[in-house]
């Protein structure tokens, strides 16, 4: 495990320690965006108009554009329940890839995105795994746990690696998207300091919004299958 | 006109999803049996790297091969559950 922490530069950005925790440039960018996105819903929220403004009516087509999203995979009905986890996961994704096109990112002191680290992506996939175990449990019952010794008791390990590899693959997808743009974006950043990196800026745009819908629309198949009826 | 733009693009983005998942899911799930295996050996036997090893490594190949099948599947019949 040392060989990854010395790759991602863990190690060497450790900015302080809280309860003797490290807290890392990964860390402090996401509580920045963890600030924005809180914001952003708190002044949004706070006065709804019935002609909506700028910043509300640009809240009101994302929510309906991803609850419309969301109710193609899920069906409209699971989409309502599970959405605000989905969407809140859709945005802080959004985010995080987004925070790495700014100029400075990755290079600053604390300010790296941080989905370009692996410990962060994991974490959000933990999250999607046990969400997609609850919901499996408290949609069906008990009837859920015995799909994992179905056609026969047999097949329990394989099951039990199946479910295991969602997360595991859910968060190395995303990681390695996303650190690998960087690491792409830094390297034509120091061969040509000026203009050649514009163009993966904007593949990153396009990226980051590829991969936090794919990340959140994998998460949404996880959670219908886990709750489908019939299997 | 969002609604109905967004019916086949989320089908498009769940096949999307599921299909560039297939080489990640396949080498995962090797990478999950065989360290599942390393662990109880460790813990059962006592020693690395033997017969929990090979079983779960195994496991794990076929864990693979039948987590894709079962995304090819999901991905080909489509989307909108209703």
């Amino acid at each position: 495990m040392k060989g990854v922490r010395e790759v991602e530069g863990h190690t060497s950005d450790i900015l302080f320690k809280i309860f003797g925790l490290p807290v890392t440039s990964h860390v402090t960018t996401m509580w920045a965006i963890m600030a924005v996105l809180f914001i952003l819903g708190l002044v949004v929220s706070r006065n709804l108009q019935k002609v909506p403004g700028r910043l509300q009516s640009l809240a009101e087509f994302t929510i309906e554009g991803l609850l419309n999203f969301f109710g193609g995979i899920l069906g409209p009905e699971k989409a309502r329940r599970y959405f605000p986890f989905l969407a809140t996961f859709f945005l802080f994704i959004l985010f995080s890839n987004w925070s790495g096109i700014f100029p400075g990112a990755g290079h600053l002191k604390g300010f790296k995105p941080p989905t370009s680290t692996w410990s962060v992506t994991i974490g959000l996939a933990i999250v999607v795994f046990v969400l997609v175990q609850v919901a499996g449990i408290r949609e069906k019952g008990l009837g859920y746990l015995a799909h994992f010794i179905k056609p026969i008791p047999l097949l329990l390990p394989l099951n039990i690696i199946e479910e295991l590899v969602k997360p595991l693959s859910l968060s190395l997808r995303l990681y390695g998207n996303i650190f690998g743009e960087e690491t792409v974006a830094a390297v034509l950043f120091s061969l040509a300091p000026y203009f050649s990196p514009i163009p993966m800026q904007i593949l990153g745009i396009l990226f980051g919004f590829i991969q936090a819908l794919v990340f959140t629309t994998l998460a949404a198949i996880y959670i219908s299958t886990a709750t489908a009826e019939g299997h | 006109m969002v609604k109905k733009k967004n019916r086949p693009a989320a089908a498009a983005w769940r096949v999307l999803g599921l299909m560039t998942n297939v080489g990640i899911t396949l080498a995962a799930a090797v990478l999950i049996g065989y360290y599942m295996g390393h662990y109880l050996d460790k813990w059962l036997l006592h020693r690395t790297d033997s017969w929990f090893t090979i079983v779960f490594a195994l496991f794990g190949i076929a864990a693979g091969f039948r987590a894709v099948f079962r995304m090819l599947n999901q991905s080909l019949d489509g989307g909108g559950k209703e």
